[in-house]
This record gives structure tokens, sequence and C-alpha cells, in this order.
């Protein structure tokens, strides 16, 4: 279980979030919110690579920041700047290295990405890079999965795989997007990062609740 | 297979290649020009390091002989920081299940290899104590050494100039006043290395209390520009330490002459000066064609652009040959000729590119011939 305790973002002078306490126990979550509200933001903190300003974040009792918990935990993110300077297999090679996995050969020929495998992450299109950041995110089956608008720019056979993979996967799963496969699917719980930030101001407030 | 100190390590050689990349007109030309030179920079570093070693040295010597060391190696530290700690990548360095003591023995072995000779030498000399007896006497150059390591690690980890150290510094160096206050140079050197270490807790909390300069409402071309220099400073940092060795360097020989270039030699300074300056441009250029479209779009023509780049240049040339003039008793004349000098440069790097040093090479001999 994915919990956050009291967790305050601020950039500068403005908060993005105040007091947030989430405790994510389902398996499925959509984040959805207007862009720039800091959705991203969120999941960098949830994955423990972007300090909060207060509060903390644990999976399972431990700390995000721990090395074990870590490997527990996947991002895919546009954020998250990928090494220019490897070639797409050499990357995905050192990253189950570090993630002590097997070679993801079924999440890459899911995702069509094989033909891609000797090119510079710097030569990738941008769908493809998504497709690498996806690969790298799920090439060590986290425990918790953590997705920022996982299908845009994918093309629409790859997306398919997608959607099912991540709808069949044994873990939680929380995803950021305003697309319909994700905010009209019963299957995500809907968490309206405005809900979110007005919990949290509740809370300071001293009426409110914890979601879950 | 690849380890995670191996691939920090191919990250850090790129991206300090990338940043290196930017500078390469100037540096070709300076390696060309300056050949001589460069020995003669290694030559000040060390002759620097046997003035802060020799305990007869009065406290102002040492304070600024250290000061411009501890600078030198926070500067050299400075703009390769962003490819210390994984470039571009840092986020996905942060994905990675690593240990933090794994992640900062490899910041550790990537700042010792960008700090290079200014960080390490002072340790290397250390090892030649080998008894109690000598390490007494020389503890202010061990402290010093302690110093040197305790600003790699503040340039690292934090974000704001060591300013109060710097003003620290800088007054025992100039205020005699100040400078007698210290009984012994080990009092000096224990002083310096406390207030370094209380900057360094003391800016984590002020780091919290940071302001959003977000607020900032950017409505001219100057303030993008600004504002990309400030988040992108290496190349900016490199150019100014550049400046900083070659003025040092003149005030160095003139020091050791016992006397003011003469006209002739102000001129040729003027020239690298200016030549330092000016291919500031190369940037420019750079920036002007990332952003063409952008710029278009928000109707800031070039020409407007190109005149908001002069005036800086000259601004920039002006303070330093202002600098020049004080400090090291150049000619008043310098306050025309620097800034000339940048602005040929400058507007050479437009026109004709690679050959940016030809005009004002031309323009140099020209004077100097004028006053020969």
């Amino acid at each position: 279980m994915l919990v956050t305790q009291n967790l305050i973002k601020n950039y500068g002078a403005k908060p993005v979030f105040a007091n947030l306490n989430v405790s994510f126990k389902r398996k499925h979550y959509c984040i959805s919110g207007v862009n720039g509200c800091g959705k991203t933001t969120l999941l960098t903190i949830l994955a423990g690579i972007e300090p909060a300003t207060a509060g903390k974040v644990t999976l399972n009792n431990a700390s995000i920041h721990s090395a074990i918990t870590r490997k527990k935990i996947g991002i895919s993110s546009d954020r998250i700047v990928l090494p220019e300077l490897l070639t797409a297999e050499q990357l995905i090679r050192f990253h189950c290295q570090q993630h002590h996995c097997a070679y993801p050969t079924e999440i890459i020929n899911g995702l069509f990405f094989d033909i891609q495998l000797p090119n510079l992450v710097s030569a990738l299109s941008l769908g493809s890079l998504k497709k690498l950041s996806l690969i790298l995110a799920l090439a060590h089956r986290p425990e918790c999965l953590l997705l920022d608008e996982p299908t845009t720019g994918l093309d629409s056979s790859s997306r398919e795989w997608l959607l099912t993979h991540i709808a069949n996967y044994r873990g939680i799963v929380i995803v950021t997007s305003h697309e319909a496969d994700f905010t009209d699917n019963p299957l995500y719980l809907q968490l309206p990062f405005a809900q979110l930030q007005e919990q949290g101001e509740k809370k300071e407030e001293g009426k409110g609740e914890k979601v879950q | 297979m690849m380890s995670y100190l191996s691939l920090r390590f191919r990250v850090y050689q790129h991206s300090v290649k990338t940043t290196v990349a930017a500078l390469a007109e100037l540096l070709t030309f300076l390696m060309m020009v300056l050949y001589l030179a460069i020995p003669a920079i290694v030559f000040t570093a060390l002759v620097s390091l046997s003035i802060i070693e020799d305990i007869r040295e009065p406290v102002s010597t040492q304070a600024l002989y250290q000061g411009l060391y501890l600078a030198v190696t926070y500067l050299l530290v400075r703009i390769q920081k962003r490819a210390i700690l994984g470039g571009d990548s840092q986020l996905y360095f942060a994905t990675l299940p690593t240990s933090k003591l794994v992640s900062s023995l490899t910041t550790t072995i990537l700042t010792a290899i960008a700090g290079n000779l200014p960080l390490l030498v002072p340790l290397f000399l250390l090892t030649y104590v080998n008894s109690t007896e000598q390490l007494i006497q020389h503890a202010h150059f061990a402290l010093f050494g302690v110093t040197t390591l305790v600003t790699a690690a503040y340039c690292i980890s934090r974000k704001r100039l060591p300013v109060v150290t710097g003003v620290f510094v800088l007054a025992v160096a100039l205020v005699n006043e100040i400078s007698s206050f210290f009984p012994s140079l080990v009092a000096f050197n224990t002083c310096l290395l406390l207030v370094l270490i209380a900057e360094y807790f003391a800016q984590k909390t002020l780091e919290h209390k940071e302001c959003s300069s977000l607020k900032l409402r950017t409505k001219a071309y100057w303030q993008l520009r600004a504002m990309y220099m400030s988040r992108t400073p290496a190349t900016m940092i490199m150019r100014l330490t550049l400046l900083c060795i070659f003025v040092a360097l003149i005030a160095f020989m003139q020091t050791r002459l016992s006397q003011v270039a003469s006209i002739e030699i102000q001129l040729i300074c003027c020239y690298v000066i200016g030549l330092l300056i000016g291919s500031q441009q190369f940037e420019h250029q750079t920036f002007k064609q990332k952003y063409h479209y952008f710029l278009a779009l928000e109707h800031i023509s070039l020409r407007r652009c190109l005149i908001q780049e002069t005036v800086f240049t000259l601004v920039v040339a002006l303070i330093l040959s202002y600098v020049m003039i004080v400090g090291l008793d150049f000619e008043p004349s310098m306050l025309f000729y620097a800034p000339l000098m940048a602005l040929t440069t400058a507007l050479s790097v437009i026109w004709i590119n690679k050959s940016f040093f030809i005009p004002s090479a031309f323009l140099t001999l020209a004077f100097v011939t004028l006053h020969l």
C-alpha cells in the first residue's frame, strides 16, 4: 500500500498541494486535472525522485527513498530525461542490470519497439521515447507503477497492448491522464486533482478525511 | 555490462563535451594564441600553492592567495556541476535502486575528477608530512586542504554562492585591521573553515525558503536571455574563469616585474579580453537559431536582439576595462579600446563566424603600430 502523510509541495511561495493524505490500496487509479495543476509533480514525489516540501510517502510502511523500496516502484514520465548517449538497447540492459531483472522481450515486442533498439536515445522520435520510458518503468515488474500520460504519442497497436497490459497488471497502477481510456474506465478509481487539493485544504481547517 | 559508476562517468564526459563544444571556437583560438601562457597558468597555480604553504607569509597575503585558489576550485567544479550530478538525466538516475552510499561515492569520485589538480594537489602535498611535528608546523596547510574539499562539497550540494565566506576572505585580504586580528595562520584558516561550514548549513535552511523566480515578468529579449543564461550558466562561468585567470596572470606578472605593462602590451590584453567577451556572441547566435520561430511569434526582431546583445557586450567590456584601470594601473584609453575590441569580435562572429578573431587582430596591430 502506497501512503502519503501530510504531504506538502510548494514552488517558492506557490502551493501545489497541502496536507495530502492518500492511501492507494486498490489496484488502479487515474489522477486527472487541468494542465499544469501538479499531477506530474505528485507522481514524481510518489516515486521519490522529487523532494516534497514536507510530509512523507511510504510503500508498505517503508520509506520510498530506500534502495529496496525504489526497486518496487516504476515510473514513466516525460519529465525524466533519459541518457542520450546510449542506444535504446544499451539503456534497457543497463536498467535490467540495476534492477536485477530479466531482459523485457515481451514488453519490447508488445510495444513494437524491437526495430528501435539499435538507435541512440537522442535519435528517437517522441513516440519511441515514450515507449522506451514505458519499457523501463515496466521491465522490473514493480509493485507500484506510476505512469504519466502513458498513451500520449503511441501508435494504435502499442496503445492497445499497453492498455491490456496495465489492466491486467498485478500491482498498484497510478495513471495521470485526460484520455477516455482511463477517465471513463470503471476499472480506474477517479481522483480529480482538485479534489485532492480540497481534501488537503479541509484537513488544514480540521475537517478533512483521508482519501482511500 | 555497464555499471552505475561507468554510466555516470559516461554521462559526465558527454555533458562536459557538450559544454566545451559551446566554447570550441574560442578555446581552439586561445590554445593557438596562448600556447605559451597555458604552462604559465599552471605555474601560477603552483606558485600560489608555495605561497599558501609558506608559514612566514602574512595573513593578508595568505587570505588573498587562498581566496583566489578556492575561487578557482569552486569555479572549476561549478562549471561541471550539472555533468557531475548526471547531466539532463538526473531524474533518471534518481529512479534507479542504487543505495545512497553508492550514488554519493560516485558523485565524490566524479567531483574529484572534475576538481582535478586544484582539488587534489593540496592533499597530495600533505602526504609528504611524515611526522606529528611537521603536521603541527603545517597545520594551516592541512586546514586549507580540508577547506578546499569543503568548497567542492559546498559547490555540489548548494545552489547559491558562498557569499559570506567570500566577503570574509576579501575583508581579511584587504583590511589590515581585520587581518591583524588573527594571531596566526592556523587561527585564520580555522576561522575560514568554520565560516564556510556554517554557511554550508545555513544555506540549506535558506534554500527551503527560496522565493520563486517565476514571479519575474519577462517583457524583453534581454530578460529572456538572462534567465536562459542563469539556468545554463556553465559556458558563462567558464568564460568568466578564463577572464579571471587572464587578469590574475597580468596582475601576477606586473607584481613580479614591479612595473606596469607598456601600452602595446595593454592593447594586446584588450584584444584577448575583447575576444573572451565578444565571443559570447556565439551563444547569442545559437539561442536565436534555436528559438527562431518563438522569437518571430513574439515579434522580437533580430535587430532588436542584436542591439541588446551589443549593449550587454559593451557594458561588460567597460566594467572590466575600468577594473583594469583601477586595479592594474592601465591607461584610461583602455575604456575605449577594450569595448571596441569586444564589439569588433561580436560583430565578426555574426559576419565571418569562425575567423572572428582576425578583424580585431588587425585593429590591434594598427593601434600598436600607431603607438610605436
